[in-house]
């Protein structure tokens, strides 16, 4: 099977999809980063693809190790607030907290 | 030695010496040196300028070869500082350069000699000073030196205006030395500000002479000063309303006014005896407040050529002279009465200087030196025997010369000299002044002046004499009443005088603690009561008191009258020394007007003079010799005799003419007002409603969004997914947009906007075929043919301003009347009836594409009459119909289709009127495009 750029761009959109639907309707906070981690990688993908066709540089590579680094360093402040929200309120529900609220 | 002396590197040195030893001095007083080592640096660098500037004038006398009234200059130019490009001039380079010729170098002399002198004095005088303030206040006077020298031997008006400059900055600092108290820092900052509103007259004035000479040396304005008489502001007159030299010589007078403290000017230099002494001596009366008169001097070519100005010159200086004289009169205390002196003799000076008696003026400046320098010293003397730190009141005083012997005999010779007694200095400067005054006012009885053409007409001549015949006669009494009551009378008066409390400062009281300056709250020193038994200055004071005690007797021998009554010729060594740098009426000193068969303005002078002496110092003696003072009227700051002029006489002068209050009204009032309401208008405008409302209006936007914030995160996401779809779909479709660069003639340019990865492709002739392939360009230029057009349009120039456009078809159609104005109609033809003018003409676009116009009733001129009735244009043709002028362009529509990366193409178009050039409006956007037209 021939695989083009557009196969990979449909996967990158797939898969972006399922971060931003999980994301909008689920509740509970750890799922939620999950839902952000797949967002990423769906744009690490398509990078990644796109670089395919420039091969004279490494420019979407780079950046996607950049994407990488990103999302580990958002997943650590992520849990960082996950466990002080559990503490606060015993529970991981994103729509319980509002003590920010305007 | 002295042909081979280098005169003109040697002049760098006289004023490097003191500033050096400024820099020296200030790095001493922060970082602490040994006393005698700041004595050395003070004194030393002021010395040896003194002995450089005597070998420079020494060298000036040999360069003039035994005529002394020759012209001789040495000069410096150390390095170009600027260039100024002046209209009509080119470019003029601003030198650093120093020169001195006869003037600079008499000043320079007694810059640094009498200066020299009075830092000797100083060295004593001020040792109570702990260390820090020792050499604080010899860094200043050694600046200040150095910048009266920059004054004096600069070469141009820029570089003079450096050290006026400077001058005034150590004044202020010297004036507030004491700074610590309020009174001082205060009259420091009055000083300083008086002198500001002068030094803007000083800078205008520099300025118009650059305008009108292209030059700002002194040498090149006077050699360019006659023609300024003639150029100024005409106002459409024949001569000029203001002259050049009235314009720059009134504001150089405005600023000499704040320097030479002068009306209007005058107030701060007797608030400016609150400085220590010796500043008084060397700032407030022998150099500084001089400069006035040097500059005046200096530019004199200049001055002569403004009536209006030196006129002013004389009736200022004069009424100065008097005013000042009034007010010395009434005073008590020794510096005020010497301040007020001060403004008198330079008033003097002004007067002289107005008659055109420049060089009388400059040599009244160099007696005034020795005298009032040796008169100030003199009081510092007795303050310092009496042990009083800030001023002597000589109610309190007497009997002081059996025990101040040596001030006493300097201050008496002094007190002769600016008294005008013969045969002291003063006599011989004031008799010359009061020549050049009687020359003015007898001009058909002196020689090189006639009674045409005068420069100043004799009734200034007469008000200058006599204003000053009776200001020298007041002077003369109040130095002796002065003298009388601080050094005669039988005892000490200190032992009652000291019961009396100061009715001018209320608070004043005598602790009698001597060191102690800080004991009420840094308002004002305390008065102390003064010392039991005065003693005689230490010899560091008395020495210099002696040389300018015989300075001020002998160097009035210097401007001996050149010719006495009976034909006695006596040598005026001054006039010929400044007849090469001073010009002045007749040019040349008018003492050497006199000949035998004139010799009346001689008599007069002499006469007023030695009456004004007879009188003031006799009524003196008379009044004051032997007085006793009475303690009810001194507390009342009154003696016997100035009790006589009645209490609000005497409280009118003895407050200056309630001048400070004047001002108090005239100027700071209304500038405390517009500050009030300045601050007003802040708080209630800045503050409220630019500020306040500004802020509700953040909150108000803040309020809203806000709301936005809801905490719920499921909101936030889905926000951000619909700005990811919003930002997904700008890039995916590209956004054409098209507009008309530039229309030349048929040829037009468009440009379309630019974006991400887009390709262009245009259709430019109206036809809906893209004329190329898609490319890089974003801009295209076509030449449009006759066909490539989408309808048209017709302008209809009305006679109000901006055409009609009224769009065109195949079909007939009339043209609105109401568009045409008035008097659109043709004559009536030969068998026609009325009504036949009121049908409007139709127009329509022919197959052709011309445009055809049946006139019907209108008067239609231009085009082409065809066989059948009506008329034809090309596209750009010009017709009238009646008078309005008609146009006639097609309209074209230019498309471009943009593709983007995803491949994806849209479509925008523009249709625009193509004038042909023959309008100056390029770019007419048809508003409702004619898609009606047949094609």
């Amino acid at each position: 099977m021939d695989v083009g750029i557009g196969e990979y761009l449909a996967l990158a959109s797939i898969l972006f999809g399922i971060g931003a639907m999980g994301f909008l309707t689920r509740r509970n906070f750890l799922i939620q980063l999950m839902s952000i981690e797949v967002m990423l990688n769906s744009v690490n993908v398509m990078l990644v693809a796109f670089n395919r066709y420039q091969p004279s540089n490494h420019d979407g590579q780079v950046f996607a190790f950049f994407v990488i680094a990103i999302a580990a360093a958002e997943a650590a402040v992520g849990l960082a607030i996950v466990i002080s929200l559990f503490r606060l309120q015993k529970s991981v529900e994103t729509d319980l907290p509002s003590a920010l609220k305007h | 030695m002295l042909d081979s002396f280098p005169a003109d590197r040697a002049l760098l040195l006289i004023v490097l010496f003191p500033l050096v030893g400024a820099i020296a001095l200030g790095l001493a007083s922060r970082l602490g040196a040994n006393r005698s080592a700041v004595r050395f640096v003070a004194v030393g660098s002021v010395f040896a300028s003194f002995v450089t500037a005597l070998f420079c004038f020494a060298k000036l006398y040999v360069m003039k070869d035994g005529d002394l009234g020759g012209e001789a200059v040495i000069s410096r130019q150390l390095w170009e500082w600027f260039h100024v490009t002046v209209p009509g001039f080119g470019q003029t380079s601003v030198d650093v350069r120093f020169s001195m010729d006869s003037l600079s170098g008499l000043m320079t002399l007694v810059v640094t000699g009498i200066g020299g002198l009075i830092h000797l004095y100083a060295l004593s005088y001020m040792e109570e000073e702990d260390d820090a303030g020792y050499a604080r206040f010899f860094t200043y006077l050694n600046l200040f030196t150095a910048s009266m020298l920059i004054l004096v031997l600069a070469s141009n008006l820029v570089v003079m205006f450096v050290g006026w400059e400077g001058v005034g900055l150590c004044s202020y600092l010297l004036i507030g030395y004491k700074y610590q108290y309020t009174k001082y820092a205060k009259a420091g900052k009055k000083a300083f500000i008086a002198n500001r509103v002068g030094d803007l007259g000083v800078i205008i004035g520099m300025f118009t002479l650059l305008a009108a000479t292209g030059s700002f040396e002194f040498a090149e304005i006077n050699a360019a000063a006659p023609g300024l008489k003639n150029m100024g502001f005409t106002f459409g007159g024949e001569t000029p309303f203001f002259s050049f030299a009235t314009i720059a010589c009134g504001f150089l007078f405005l600023g000499c006014t704040g320097k030479s403290a002068q009306i209007p000017l005058y107030v701060w230099l007797p608030d400016a005896m609150a400085g220590p002494t010796p500043v008084s001596a060397l700032i407030h009366a022998a150099t500084m407040v001089t400069s006035g008169i040097y500059l005046c001097c200096r530019l004199s070519p200049v001055f002569l050529q403004s009536t209006t100005v030196m006129a002013t010159i004389a009736i200022i200086g004069s009424v100065t002279a008097l005013v000042a004289a009034t007010i010395a009169v009434v005073q008590k205390e020794m510096k005020k009465i010497l301040a007020y002196s001060t403004v008198s003799q330079l008033g003097f000076m002004f007067a002289a200087v107005g008659v055109g008696a420049f060089t009388a003026g400059f040599f009244h400046v160099f007696t005034h030196a020795f005298f009032k320098a040796c008169l100030f010293l003199g009081a510092g003397s007795v303050m310092h025997a009496i042990g009083s730190h800030t001023d002597a009141n000589i109610f309190k005083l007497g009997g002081l010369r059996h025990k101040l012997k040596t001030t006493h005999w300097t201050f008496l010779v002094s007190c002769l000299a600016i008294a005008g007694t013969p045969f002291f200095s003063g006599f011989f400067s004031k008799d010359e002044i009061l020549l050049g005054a009687a020359s003015v006012a007898l001009p058909h009885l002196t020689e090189g002046q006639t009674t045409e053409g005068l420069l100043l007409q004799p009734w200034t001549g007469w008000f200058v004499l006599i204003t000053l015949f009776v200001a020298a006669t007041m002077t003369a009494f109040y130095m002796f009443r002065m003298y009388f009551l601080a050094f005669w009378g039988e005892e000490y008066r200190s032992a009652h005088g000291g019961d009396h409390h100061d009715q001018e400062h209320g608070h004043t009281h005598n602790d009698g603690h001597h060191d102690d300056h800080h004991d009420n709250g840094g308002y004002e020193p305390a008065e102390h009561a003064y010392a039991a038994k005065p003693h005689e200055s230490p010899v560091l004071m008395t020495f210099p008191l002696q040389v300018l005690g015989v300075g001020a007797v002998i160097v009035g021998f210097l401007g001996l009258p050149h010719l006495l009554p009976g034909g006695i010729h006596l040598p005026n060594l001054w006039g010929e020394w400044m007849s090469a740098s001073i010009a002045s009426i007749g040019d040349s000193f008018p003492a050497l007007h006199a000949s035998e068969e004139h010799m009346s303005p001689i008599y007069v002078a002499m006469t007023f003079g030695l009456l004004a002496w007879a009188i003031g110092v006799g009524a003196a003696y008379q009044a004051y010799a032997n007085a006793t003072i009475d303690e009810d009227l001194a507390a009342k700051n009154m003696d016997h005799i100035t009790a006589k002029l009645g209490a609000p006489v005497h409280t009118f002068l003895f407050d200056k003419w309630r001048v400070d209050e004047a001002y108090d009204f005239a100027i700071l009032k209304p500038i405390r007002g517009l500050a009030q309401l300045s601050a007003n208008i802040d708080q209630s405008f800045v503050d409220t409603l630019l500020t306040r409302f500004t802020a509700w209006g953040a909150r108000g936007v803040g309020w809203v969004f806000t709301r936005l914030q809801t905490g719920v995160v499921h909101f936030y996401g889905f926000v951000f997914i619909l700005g990811a779809a919003a930002l997904s779909w700008w890039f995916l479709y590209p956004h054409p947009s098209l507009e008309v660069r530039s229309q030349e003639g048929a040829r037009v340019t468009v440009e379309a906007g630019t974006g991400l990865g887009y390709e262009y492709q245009f259709d430019m002739d109206s036809d809906g075929q893209p004329e190329g392939e898609f490319g890089s360009a974003n801009t295209q230029s076509f030449a449009y043919d006759a066909d490539d057009h989408v309808g048209f349009v017709m302008n209809i120039g009305t006679l109000r301003g901006d055409p009609e456009q009224i769009p065109l078809f195949r079909s007939e159609q009339q043209i609105d009347t109401d568009l045409l104005g008035v008097s659109w109609q043709r004559e009536l033809a030969e068998g026609e009836d009325e009504s036949a003018l009121n049908v409007p003409p139709v127009v329509w676009v022919t197959q052709e594409s011309k445009l055809a116009i049946r006139p019907n009733g209108a008067l239609v001129r231009g085009g082409q009459l065809g066989d059948d009735g009506y008329m034809t244009f090309a596209p750009g043709d010009v017709a009238r119909i009646g008078r309005v002028p008609v146009q006639f362009h097609p309209v074209v529509r230019a498309t471009v289709e943009v593709r983007n990366a995803f491949g994806h193409t849209r479509k925008y178009s523009e249709e625009f009127v193509l004038d042909g050039g023959s309008r100056a409006t390029a770019r007419l956007q048809l508003t409702g495009a004619p898609q009606e037209v047949a094609r």
